[in-house]
């Protein structure tokens, strides 16, 4: 081999070498970034899995909590519905019962229950009078005014110096006990069985 | 000195080829490079885009479930509502005497 060959041979023997270098170089290469990509890859696939199962289940709660919502609602409307039944069937039955044999009674009932409250020693009328004085622990004077009240029944008490009222008409027992009778109904229509 | 131009000759003409042999071999790298670089992108796209799509899949059974709430929701509503009415039937007469007792003040 002349020297020429030999220099020749080592520059392609060279040149081979760094191509295969290169060529080497450049498929790891090509493998790391391959793999980053497909991991990445996993990566956003999960993290849109997740997202989208997140968004499906708070959706789902969001849901179930408006039909929770709803069917309270519903609920109270169908309680609400029974109990303002009640009261207005009560209210008809109680106004009957005033306009019938029990008037006397029921009406002393409030005059006397009005002039307890007011404890008022100025009022008149016998069977009242005792009671209230029975119930304040002193005598009691009742008369009655003559003045009317408008009202589908019941009275108004007041203490003679007009500084006291108790009104115990109809219309305002029905405004002032609501809150009560509304309770007392729903207990009595909601009841539990083993009460 | 012919000898010595020719030997100049075949040396350079074989450094020319080396050169030009690295120079393709330069070129098949960045052609393999921008390959693995469109490959990385298909890889990634293809993977969002399939993830989306399983995504959107799953998305549409929601009516399903949501349909499915409500008829539990409905089936469970429709027995406490039952309940309460048939309780109230049931205690009717005795509530109204109650709440008119406390009407007449008795």
């Amino acid at each position: 081999m002349t020297g020429v060959e030999s220099i020749v041979q080592m520059i392609e023997a060279k040149t081979a070498e760094r191509i295969d270098q290169m060529t080497r170089e450049a498929e790891e290469q090509r493998e790391i970034r391959l793999k980053d990509a497909r991991q990445k890859a996993a990566a956003v696939a999960e993290d849109i899995k997740s997202k989208a199962e997140k968004e499906l289940k708070s959706e789902l709660t969001k849901h179930e909590a408006s039909m929770k919502l709803k069917a309270k609602y519903l609920v109270l409307g169908t309680k609400d519905k029974a109990v303002k039944d009640v009261l207005e069937s009560a209210a008809k039955v109680a106004k009957k019962e005033m306009e019938g044999k029990k008037c006397t009674d029921i009406l002393t009932r409030f005059a006397v229950e009005g002039g307890t409250a007011l404890g008022s020693q100025n009022l008149e009328h016998a069977q009242v009078a005792g009671a209230i004085s029975k119930n304040v622990g002193q005598k009691v004077t009742v008369t009655i005014a003559k003045d009317t009240v408008r009202a589908s029944g019941g009275l108004i008490i007041r203490s003679s110096d007009g500084s006291k009222c108790v009104d115990n008409t109809f219309e305002a027992r029905m405004e002032r006990l609501t809150s009560r009778m509304r309770d007392e109904a729903a207990r009595v229509l909601f009841q539990k069985k083993s009460e | 000195m012919c000898a010595a131009n020719d030997a100049i000759d075949i040396i350079h003409e074989a450094e020319e080829k080396a050169t030009k042999r690295i120079q393709e071999a330069g070129i098949a790298v960045r052609q393999m490079k921008e390959q693995t670089e469109a490959e990385v992108k298909r890889i990634l796209q293809e993977a969002e885009s399939q993830t989306k799509k399983a995504a959107a899949v799953s998305g549409s059974d929601i009516t399903k479930q949501k349909e499915e709430i409500e008829r539990r929701s409905r089936k469970d509503l429709e027995a406490v509502i039952n309940g309460i009415e048939e309780s109230a039937r049931n205690h009717r007469t005795a509530a109204i005497q109650v709440v008119a007792k406390i009407l007449l003040g008795e």
